[in-house]
């Protein structure tokens, strides 16, 4: 009970990495996780809360993004007219870019911390970034970008590219 | 408690949840999610999972009940996928092509503007839009209807007549009469389109597959409804470096509601257009104003500016009891010159009064604007007509 009344901001939350490593940020970042929400909600957040499916590498870069997010929309600096909030949104945009401007297995490792923790906004932006490094590609150049092995047969490749051959029409 | 491994560092594409794929592959255009689906079984295995349309139809913002298909089965599962990106790609505003003017047309109003929208029952439907007579509103009046049967398929019907709706190229549909029922309606030109006014003079009133489909029928069918051409409003609504673009809606100099449409060039040009019955031969847009120097006059403004503004009066529709509620506090002003060397002379006849040459635009706080010639002493004030591709203050 005591974690749930602490949304004044003041409180602090200690999240553990699967490598023992500490975490501590606001409540109000930490609650951006559906997972650590409840946890917080439900008083089960005291002394830390272990997450024993992120490593510490991938921890810090979600506790970067939940800071950075929590910072800008809760309005902090108290301005809230249209102007603020359009150059507040705007330096959101420009972080995410840059946040998730990374190699593709650090990607799929925040894509999958984000869905553990259930931080919906992140796991978009992860997904978003996957699809952008799909778009306009062949197979072949997909397979380079993610380093996947072609695990077809000749006549499964065949049968799968005239499946999809629908998708090359003008719909 | 080791029952969940520990998230390796190190995770591939294929290592992602069948959740991931399908939202990853529900962002993607059709020509891309096939090419990820020929990338490895993984992909290919989410690209046919019965989830993704429902996956796709969450991402589009198709309004519920979204569609279902009643078993497994890949073909279905590409038209129902299929079906949803064709809708999508219809939302928007639209402006009719004139009509070829050969005498019998469909009964529908000479609206020069369609939106689609997402309506109830996870439909889409098109609109003709119609300035009110009274105020500022927006008159909807139905024009077709769009939705998925249980097949899969795209289904269209204008009242309870099925009708075809076919792209040609990208930003060009036809509506037409459907002749022969059963068949695949899907059929279209490839390619991007050519200007409008090749549409206007040269172009075959219907489309490709819609000929080939009435020739079995005879003529008599196809005199019911003329083939309508319609061409995308790509730029719809204004954005923080274009704040002039898109459509608006304003009460002009004979005191009813006028459609206008601004663009911007390539070159950093704008132009404005009033929408005109589509009756006639020539576009449905009537050039108003153009200038290719775009850049706006900050303040403080001069007292020559100043007074410029503030000598005029805003014009307000008939049946308005207007006493200046409104805040018209201007942000910035552009000046317009519409020279006659940068546009087809043949639009030149159109700006015979040469005090219609030259003129302002006062962009208001608010985001809206006004404009004025230097031949009067009015300002027409323009709104937004949609919002987040809504139509603002329509009346149905």
């Amino acid at each position: 009970m005591a974690a749930a009344e602490g949304s004044d901001g003041g409180k602090m939350i200690v999240l553990i990495s699967a490598d023992g490593q500490r975490f501590e940020l606001p409540e109000a970042a930490a609650k951006l996780s559906q997972i650590v929400l409840y946890m917080i909600e439900d008083g089960c957040c005291y002394p830390s809360i272990p997450l024993p499916k992120v490593d510490g590498v991938i921890l810090a870069k979600i506790v970067e993004y939940c800071n950075k997010h929590a910072a800008l929309s809760s309005g902090a600096d108290g301005s809230s007219d249209a102007a603020s909030e359009r150059s507040k949104e705007r330096e959101l945009k420009i972080f995410d870019a840059e946040f998730i401007d990374v190699d593709v297995t650090t990607l799929f490792d925040v894509m999958m911390a984000a869905n553990y923790l259930n931080i919906k906004g992140l796991l978009d932006l992860a997904c978003q970034r996957t699809a952008d490094l799909i778009k306009g590609k062949s197979p072949e150049q997909i397979r380079q970008t993610f380093g996947i092995k072609n695990d077809f047969t000749p006549e499964e490749e065949a049968a799968i590219r005239k499946e999809n051959a629908w998708a090359f029409d003008n719909i | 408690m080791e029952a969940l491994p520990a998230v390796a560092a190190g995770t591939a594409l294929e290592d992602l949840p069948e959740d991931a794929l399908l939202a990853i592959l529900a962002l993607l255009a059709p020509p891309d999610a096939a090419a990820a689906a020929c990338a490895c079984r993984r992909l290919a295995a989410a690209s046919s999972s019965p989830s993704l349309p429902l996956a796709l139809a969450l991402r589009l913002g198709l309004p519920p009940p979204r569609p279902v298909l009643p078993a497994p089965d890949p073909a279905a599962a590409a038209r129902l996928l299929r079906s949803l990106h064709r809708l999508h790609r219809l939302l928007g505003l639209w402006r009719r092509l004139p009509s070829s003017g050969s005498g019998y047309r469909s009964s529908s109003p000479l609206s020069p503007l369609a939106a689609f929208e997402w309506a109830p029952r996870g439909t889409l439907a098109a609109s003709l839009l119609a300035p009110s007579a009274h105020g500022l509103a927006v008159v909807k009046s139905p024009f077709v209807t769009l939705s998925i049967d249980q097949s899969g398929d795209t289904v269209a019907t204008m009242g309870d007549v099925p009708v075809c709706v076919n792209f040609v190229g990208n930003n060009h549909i036809v509506v037409e009469a459907m002749a022969a029922s059963g068949e695949d309606e899907d059929e279209a030109l490839e390619g991007g389109s050519p200007p409008e006014e090749l549409y206007m003079h040269f172009a075959n009133r219907r489309s490709p597959g819609a000929g080939r489909k009435r020739s079995k029928q005879g003529r008599r069918r196809g005199r019911a409804m003329e083939a309508e051409h319609f061409v995308r409003i790509a730029d719809a609504e204004p954005t923080e470096t274009r704040p002039l673009q898109g459509l608006w809606k304003g009460i002009c100099e004979s005191r009813t509601l006028e459609f206008y449409l601004v663009t911007y060039d390539d070159i950093g040009g704008i132009t404005c257009r009033r929408a005109s019955d589509t009756r006639g031969q020539n576009s449905a847009f009537t050039p108003i104003f153009w200038t290719t120097n775009t850049t706006f006059l900050e303040q403080p403004f001069s007292e020559k500016e100043l007074e410029q503004y503030s000598d005029r009066e805003h014009i307000h529709g008939l049946d308005s009891d207007h006493t200046g509620t409104e805040n018209w506090d201007v942000s910035r002003i552009l000046c317009i010159n519409s020279s006659y060397d940068v546009v087809d002379p043949h639009l030149s006849t159109s700006l015979y009064d040469m005090r219609n040459v030259e003129g302002r635009i006062w962009l208001y706080k608010d985001g809206t604007f006004g404009f004025g010639f230097s031949g009067s002493n009015s300002i027409i004030d323009l709104k937004h007509v949609s919002s987040d591709g809504c139509i603002i203050d329509a009346l149905d």
